[in-house]
């Protein structure tokens, strides 16, 4: 767990590091935010600590390697994201493979 | 007077059976229709992400490249997504289109950061459903690995017959629109081959390595020849060397021992 948490903050830092402007890092952290809500989804039945961790992980990744934008947006936006694809999976609206 | 006519040559029955599983399997379910609606769009978004504006922002022109983008994506998709279907039917199978929402994501991130330059083409995968009847009496009956396989390969196949059509057309007509739906397929069917499930590449690789080994270089070599200037039968004949050439070496260097086993 502690590895893919240190991997996952790398690569936060990385693709933080690599937004050129503070709209796109507001559209990526939502991008991930959505991709979190459907894995939360996913593994809603057996949630275990370690996954909301490794998550966890990148979003701190992110904070720290965030040059542009306002890091409380950021929090809020990733909030946003993971919220909404939960609930469009939730709903059926949405309906993907898994692997 | 004629015993044998060419009418006992052709497989009617087997013809009109297979027009019969067309007509009825072949349809998209309303999910279906959702998650390819999606797909298309995001894919359309990511193609035409460099081209709202050359010195400034442009709406109106950006709106005119993402519809432009939209139906080419449209088309490349739906091509890939019915040879797979096809192909399905003709074995038994009935396919399902599943959008892949992680791989539409990444594309996205990955055409924010690099700003439209890296088109990560990665919409789904599918599903295939076992039709009892049709399938009766075929080797190994039910679901396996080398029938998904062959469905898979499909569609990057069908991927290079419609980059074979754009070339022909763009013979009789240089477009700009036509350029990009080549080079759009041209990515489209390498990326489709990575090894990822629940992409087509995994699934071939998955179902039969050797598969694996020829088609990955065949049709990644045939793609690239195709944006130049090369004729398309020489194309065609270069990458099935390459493809049975790195096939060859791949089992000489690891499938020969691994099927073996340990000694």
């Amino acid at each position: 767990m502690e590895f893919f948490f240190v991997v996952l903050m790398m690569l936060g830092i990385v693709i933080a590091l690599a937004s050129p402007s503070a709209v796109i890092s507001y559209v990526i952290i939502f991008l991930v935010g959505m991709a979190a809500g459907r894995l939360i989804y996913i593994r809603k039945r057996n949630i275990k600590l370690p996954y909301l961790l490794i998550i966890a992980g990148f979003v701190i990744g992110y904070l720290i390697g965030a040059y542009y934008g306002s890091k409380r947006l950021i929090i809020i936006l990733f909030i946003i994201g993971a919220v909404l694809s939960y609930k469009l999976y939730d709903r059926k609206i949405l309906k993907d493979v898994r692997f | 007077m004629f015993k044998y006519s060419i009418l006992n040559w052709i497989p009617m029955g087997e013809i009109v059976d297979y027009i019969d599983k067309v007509k009825r399997f072949y349809k998209f379910t309303p999910y279906e229709l959702r998650g390819l609606a999606i797909s298309i769009l995001v894919v359309g978004f990511i193609i035409s992400f460099k081209e709202w504006g050359t010195s400034a922002f442009n709406a109106g022109e950006g709106l005119y490249n993402l519809f432009n983008s939209v139906l080419i994506a449209a088309l490349s998709i739906l091509v890939h997504d019915t040879g797979q279907r096809l192909w399905g039917l003709m074995i038994g199978y009935r396919v399902e289109f599943k959008m892949w929402s992680f791989g539409l994501i990444a594309a996205l991130i990955a055409a924010f950061l690099s700003k439209g330059s890296l088109w990560l083409i990665v919409p789904a995968g599918f599903m295939v459903h076992h039709l009892a009847g049709p399938r009766l009496g075929w080797f190994r009956y039910g679901i396996n690995y080398f029938g998904q396989a062959m469905v898979a390969l499909a569609g990057p196949l069908f991927t290079l017959m419609l980059i074979i059509l754009f070339k022909v057309l763009s013979v009789f007509s240089a477009n700009p629109l036509i350029e990009k739906a080549i080079v759009f397929n041209v990515i489209y069917a390498i990326t489709c081959l990575l090894p990822i499930p629940p992409l087509d590449g995994s699934k071939i690789y998955f179902g039969s390595r050797m598969l694996y080994a020829f088609a990955l270089p065949a049709i990644i070599v045939s793609a690239i020849l195709m944006i130049t200037d090369v004729p398309i039968f020489f194309a065609m004949v270069i990458s099935l060397l390459v493809g049975i050439t790195l096939w060859l070496v791949y089992y000489i260097s690891f499938e020969n021992r691994a099927y073996l086993g340990p000694r």
